[in-house]
């Protein structure tokens, strides 16, 4: 359990490290949902015609 | 030559093609990322001038490498949209734009929380992180350009020129920390040189480079699809597309 919590605290740097990497978690998985989900929009609009 | 050329440029056989390709660039990026994460955030020791904090590397340089690559790939559809009027150039230009952008924000970010513990300041005015911003400033002029202009086919030629005058940027950002003294250090990777990092530190950082790229090659795919299902709505074998769901 201390190993577990000393590698989130990483001497201090932790709220640095893990602040950038939870930011490019958000960024990188909001622009693969929104074009998917675009997608299936797309598809469809034309089966309601 | 050009008959291969133009039959992969036609909007269905990308589409089909590039859909088929989606899986295993998938599986690529997730085993890329899988490495570089384990390797960057478990296995490397931590750095003897920086303590942990440098392992915001393994986000901050795979972004700020591809800030660059992404306009560099923009630039390179802008030139062949102009000369040949190939429609796809102009789609994957329009595509790479916002993931561009992100990634550019990205990079900014990662390295103003990385400043932070390391230089003692969020932000300074130097070359390195003022060419950066402009560079994100570009990308979205180049978007909002596109959303003014859209949906008149002089949209494409008016991005493209503005993302050609755009390329003047790119050897500024790159050189920045030669030609100017800057806070940020110099570059540790370089074709041509020896890289300045350990093994145990560098493979992680390679494998995120790459999966940030097979990542960016995976947007760029969803978001051309979709561009192209939009632009060619009376088309075929859109509506065929449709039929199937």
């Amino acid at each position: 359990m201390q190993a577990m919590l000393n590698f989130f605290y990483m001497n201090g740097y932790g709220y640095y490290v893990w602040s950038v990497y939870l930011i490019a978690l958000v960024t990188v998985l909001m622009n693969l949902l929104l074009p998917l989900w675009q997608h299936a929009r797309l598809l469809r609009l034309g089966q309601q015609r | 030559m050009w008959k291969i050329v133009y039959k992969f440029a036609s909007p269905e056989s990308f589409y089909r093609l590039s859909s088929r390709l989606l899986p295993s660039l998938s599986i690529c990026c997730l085993f890329a990322f899988a490495y570089g994460l384990w390797g960057g955030l478990i296995n490397a020791p931590a750095d003897y001038q920086q303590g942990d904090s440098f392992r915001i590397m393994y986000v901050h340089v795979p972004c700020a490498f591809l800030s660059l690559f992404i306009y560099i790939v923009m630039a390179a559809c802008s030139l062949i949209f102009l000369v040949w009027k190939i429609k796809l150039a102009d789609v994957v230009a329009a595509s790479s734009a916002p993931v561009g952008a992100w990634i550019t924000l990205l990079a900014l970010l990662s390295g103003s929380i990385w400043g932070r513990p390391t230089w003692g300041t969020w932000w300074v005015w130097d070359s390195r992180l003022t060419s950066e911003l402009i560079l994100l400033f570009i990308y979205l002029g180049y978007i909002a350009l596109r959303a003014q202009l859209a949906p008149a086919p002089a949209a494409g030629r008016a991005a493209a020129l503005l993302c050609l005058l755009g390329v003047v940027n790119i050897p500024i950002i790159h050189f920045s920390v030669e030609w100017w003294n800057t806070l940020h250090q110099g570059a540790s990777l370089s074709l041509l040189h020896k890289p300045a990092i350990a093994p145990v530190m560098l493979y992680p950082l390679l494998a995120m480079i790459l999966g940030f790229m097979l990542y960016y090659a995976i947007v760029v795919i969803l978001r051309a699809r979709n561009e192209l299902l939009q632009r060619e709505q009376q088309a075929k074998w859109v509506q065929a597309l449709r039929e199937i769901g």
